[in-house]
């Protein structure tokens, strides 16, 4: 195939992944396609799981460059490009918070404080102490509850998709998300600042 | 859009399961879910309307998203992918089955080096042990 049969990336925004990966492999302009379509995605998953600005875009950053480095041996096996792409941010982040030994999580406290600045400054200040609450109890969860939280309602992926990122059928994932509002509230139900204790990854409500 | 029925208490917890999944999938599409807030569920929903407010996405700096694109794109392309690439991209049963293969050509190999050694080995000792007599005549 010469280069002027090759069909032009840009002009493919809504390609099907797969077809945009094979054609990324020889590329650059294909992998700036399907990085258009989900840096957002990433970003905001690696935000909230590491609290700061400032770490989403070096570790965001990190996981596009390990993505094309890698991309010549990506074989979808199962796995679709986006859940590859989240199993490298997620193998990351795990990796950021084994390196500092904190679990600073799903950091929502300024975001939240931003966002209700608009509202009435009463009707406000319950919602912040609401979201804040929810937000620590958020942090007190398993990290495979936490993950799965902000798949669905940060990225607002299908059960399918999340299912694909974590490995588990679509049906474990609506298992695991009853089970999650059940420990969530649980949690909520204690008295503020109760349940800050240490999350284990396979614990259960 | 049909209404999903309300579990009971006796109901099973799949059917729960379902009935939240249904509600946060509508939640995320912005859909409006009707139904009647009442038994185990009521808090569940609520508690997932309250998440669904709280958990909002997050805008990347422009600059940021810019300038990492910039960089990715200027990355060059690898010539060839190596052989250790190449190995890698191969499904893992055909790498197994390689390993085998593998394996085993290398052992018949070995084999049979060594059984053509220890003939030559042993037809040598052969040719040695006759030569001896032959000497002892020729010398008496």
């Amino acid at each position: 195939m010469t280069a002027s049969d090759q069909p032009d990336p840009s002009a493919q925004p809504e390609a099907d992944d797969a077809v945009l990966v094979e054609m990324a492999r020889r590329d650059r302009a294909a992998f700036g396609v399907l990085y258009e379509r989900y840096v957002k995605k990433v970003y905001n998953y690696i935000y909230y799981r590491t609290g700061s600005h400032e770490d989403a875009e070096d570790l965001t950053s990190r996981v596009f460059h390990r993505a094309l480095t890698h991309i010549q041996g990506y074989i979808d096996r199962g796995v679709p490009f986006q859940a590859w792409l989240y199993r490298i941010a997620h193998n990351l982040v795990a990796n950021w918070h084994r390196d500092r030994s904190r679990h600073k999580v799903i950091p929502l406290d300024e975001f939240v404080a931003t966002r209700l600045r608009s509202e009435a400054p009463e009707a406000a200040a319950e919602s912040q102490n609401e979201q804040q609450r929810l937000v620590e109890a958020i942090r007190t969860l398993p990290e495979d509850r936490q993950q799965l939280l902000l798949l669905k309602f940060v990225d607002r992926l299908s059960n399918q998709e999340i299912g694909e990122i974590m490995n588990r059928s679509e049906g474990a994932i609506k298992s695991l998300y009853h089970r999650t509002l059940l420990a969530l509230r649980e949690a909520l139900s204690e008295p503020s600042g109760t349940f800050d204790r240490p999350a284990k990854p396979d614990e259960r409500p | 859009m049909s209404v999903p029925p309300i579990p009971t208490p006796e109901e099973s917890d799949s059917v729960l399961a379902e009935l939240l999944s249904a509600h946060a999938d509508a939640l995320i599409a912005g859909r409006p879910f009707a139904t009647p807030l009442r038994g185990d569920a009521a808090p569940l929903l609520e508690l997932a309307n309250s998440l669904s407010e709280a958990l909002v996405p997050v805008d990347p700096d422009t600059a940021f998203f810019t300038r990492l694109k910039a960089e990715l794109l200027a990355v060059p392309l690898p010539t060839t992918p190596t052989l250790s690439t190449r190995w890698r991209s191969l499904p893992a049963r055909t790498r197994f089955v390689a390993r085998v293969g593998g394996l085993t050509i290398t052992a018949g190999l070995a084999l049979f080096a060594g059984i053509r050694a220890l003939d030559a080995l042993r037809s040598g000792r052969r040719e040695a042990s006759a030569a001896k007599p032959s000497l002892l005549t020729s010398t008496s």
